[in-house]
């Protein structure tokens, strides 16, 4: 592993001098934070800690007040949220959101990118393309689906899913996307601990194959076991960046998650 | 110019019940001699009337199949589909009374249609989305004030009239006619096909026994609810003729019975029939499918007469033609688009507009697009002016408040 105090490679994603208030609330203040390729990073901090906001304002859901955001080594603090997707960074959601009326494997379908069916014209005059293009998605899904334990549930209504179930589909329909940055908003919120585990090997496994991960969670273990940085934020600013070890040892940290 | 005038109130006068069956209760269809060149009187006017009927029929069905694009697709609430009917209609038939062929002037109304849905796309989908809504309503009042108080171009509320329709002057051989007549035949097989393959989907697995059981009470269950809707409206219109009763109470009367008629049916349906039928669904499914190829059969029947006596009404008959297949084209295509990709991405945005935009998909193109077909489909009168044939302002008024 890279020595994680100096960053000899360009980082995937770099923020800076990240400002958003909501009328008098400032949720996120002069908040920095840099994923270095092929890392997982961690962010956690106390509830109403601004980190939901921080990734709304990296995928320009919400549109910063101020601050730079640099992905891939070009600014995207202007794009709309659909370019940052196809450019490769996709974001999950906190509160799981599914296509209810969609079954299960077309909520992964979707997440496809770059599918010439997708075009009005093409729909028309490229049925064959379209075709082979929808077999092949077909089956990458129905793999994701199967590493994820979901694949019996393809052909069901996604609306029909429990929570843990809906926290899932919305992690492979990220991956589904091929991105090189994936933003996780407490992938292991309400799901169970073998799950949880089996999330965490299957989130190791893509890092390995060069997969970067932004991850918030409030479960510990994640962050301890996958995370090589972590990210500490407070009341909208940065409070501390370093290994999961030093964090855990860090007395600010430990005061902001105390409270006083 | 043969100018189409159907007036739909003096022929629901010739006493025709429901199949077309005349006060003799037979039918005069069947007896029909298909070598006379003059049909008796009442079969010509009852053809005549169920193809008026037919040409009605495909019009709302255009126009719920573009409305059905938004609402029922993207989730895009429009409350003036009519807006687009209109600007089609209107720009169809006066382009067309301008010398210009019909088949372009339909498809110019269509496109003029779907350049409305750009405009108003444009102007509000990037706001909430109340504001579609509210901004629909405005345009499609806007729309029909100026066509009813404008004299010079649109006649105001006389409506334009004295157009060419297509196909007029058209006198197809025997041969031509038998042509038309196939092809309506390809089509009407080829849905009953489609809907014989949903049927069977949908019975998959369920016993035969208990399959014709259940239908036969879910037709007793509806042939009695018609019984009872029928007997209360007759009923009602004796009371009324008989004037004994003011008005406000013969309402409430009426009122009361249909009220307490679908609450007793509704108590049996949740009752009885779910809970009793286990395979209700698919008993509903065989009946449906019962009733609609009936439909389908009998509709395909009175257009195949009607072709085939292809001069009595060369207009009307010629519009049927053409109404028809652009129904069946247009729900093609429709198909295939919600089922391709691109519909996928359609629902999706219906469903959860935020997904599909972290999915990285244009949610505000895909509106766009959406808002445009279904304008071009409403706008696309593929047949000549039909709305305007049938008193456009009274039904856009309706169509308005629908
Ligand atoms: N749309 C909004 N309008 C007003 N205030 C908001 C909005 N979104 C977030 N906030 C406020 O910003 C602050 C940060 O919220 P955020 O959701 O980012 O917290 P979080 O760190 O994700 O918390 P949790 O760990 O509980 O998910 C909170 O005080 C919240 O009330
Ligand atoms: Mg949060």
């Amino acid at each position: 592993m890279n020595d994680t105090t100096t960053i000899p490679i360009l980082p995937v994603l770099s923020a800076a001098g990240l400002v958003k208030s909501f009328g008098g609330v400032v949720a996120v203040n002069e908040a920095a934070i840099e994923v270095v390729p092929g890392s997982i990073t961690g962010l956690i901090g106390p509830n109403g800690a601004g980190k939901t906001t921080l990734f709304n304002l990296l995928s320009n859901f919400i549109h910063p007040d101020r601050g730079r955001v640099i992905f891939d080594g070009e600014p995207i603090q202007n794009l709309p949220p659909h370019e940052i997707t196809q450019r490769g960074m996709v974001r999950t959601f906190q509160v799981a959101r599914v296509l209810s009326r969609l079954s299960v494997l077309e909520n992964m379908l979707l997440a496809a990118q770059q599918q010439t069916g997708e075009n009005f014209w093409s729909t028309w005059f490229l049925g064959g393309r379209i075709a082979k293009e929808e077999r092949e998605a077909r089956d990458r899904a129905m793999e994701i689906l199967a590493s994820i334990g979901l694949v019996e549930k393809a052909q069901d209504y996604a609306g029909g899913l429990s929570g843990g179930q809906r926290k899932l589909l919305e992690i492979a329909r990220a991956l589904m996307t091929r991105p090189k940055l994936i933003l996780l908003d407490e992938p292991a919120a309400g799901v169970n601990p073998t799950l949880i585990h089996q999330i965490c090997e299957y989130i190791g496994d893509r890092n390995r194959q060069g997969m970067s991960f932004l991850i918030i969670e409030h479960n510990m273990d994640v962050i301890m076991s996958l995370c090589d940085r972590v990210y500490v934020l407070a009341e909208g600013s940065n409070l501390a960046v370093g290994t999961p070890s030093e964090i855990q040892t860090n007395p600010n940290v430990l005061e902001a998650y105390l409270g006083q | 110019m043969p100018n189409l005038q159907v007036n739909l109130a003096t022929l629901a006068h010739r006493d025709l019940g429901p199949l077309g069956m005349n006060r003799y209760g037979s039918c005069p269809l069947l007896r029909y001699d298909f070598n006379t060149d003059s049909p008796p009187l009442p079969l010509r006017s009852m053809v005549g009337y169920l193809v008026s009927l037919i040409v009605l029929t495909a019009i709302y069905a255009l126009f719920s199949l573009g409305l059905n694009l938004h609402w029922g697709f993207t989730g895009l609430i429009n409350f003036g589909h009519a807006a687009f009917l209109a600007i089609g209609a209107y720009t169809t038939v006066l382009l067309s009374l301008a010398g210009v062929p019909i088949g372009l002037a339909a498809l110019a109304g269509g496109a003029l249609a779907a350049l409305l849905g750009l405009a108003i796309g444009v102007s509000t989908l990037r706001l909430r989305e109340d504001y579609l809504a509210i901004v629909t309503i405005g345009v499609s009042e806007l729309i029909r004030l100026m066509a009813l108080n404008e004299e010079w171009l649109t006649k105001g509320s006389f409506g334009v009239q004295g157009y060419d329709l297509p196909l007029a002057d058209f006198r197809p051989t025997v041969a031509t006619r038998i042509g038309m007549i196939a092809i309506l035949g390809a089509i009407a097989a080829l849905s009953g096909w489609r809907l014989w393959q949903w049927m069977v989907r949908r019975l998959r697995g369920v016993d035969r026994a208990q399959l014709g059981q259940t239908a036969l009470v879910l037709a007793g269950y509806v042939a009695s609810l018609v019984v009872l809707f029928s007997g209360i409206g007759m009923t009602s219109r004796a009371l009324k003729l008989a004037n004994t009763l003011p008005g406000g109470v013969l309402i409430l009367l009426l009122l009361g019975a249909i009220v307490a008629v679908g609450w007793l049916y509704g108590w049996i349906a949740r009752r009885l029939i779910i809970p009793k039928l286990p395979h209700w669904e698919a008993g509903a499914v065989l009946l449906s499918t019962i009733a609609l190829s009936a439909f389908g059969f009998w509709i395909f029947g009175v257009s195949a007469v009607a072709l085939y006596n292809y001069r009595e009404n060369p207009s009307r008959n010629g519009l049927m033609f053409l109404a028809l297949i652009t129904v069946a084209v247009t729900f093609w295509a429709l198909e295939r688009l919600v089922r391709s990709p691109w519909g996928r991405v359609l629902k999706a945005i219906r469903e959860d507009e935020q997904v599909a935009k972290a999915l990285g998909k244009n949610v505000f193109a895909y509106k766009l697009q959406s808002l445009m077909i279904g304008g071009f489909i409403a706008g696309w009168r593929g047949v000549s002016g039909l709305a305007v044939e049938y008193g456009i302002s009274a039904q856009f008024r309706d169509a308005n408040h629908l």
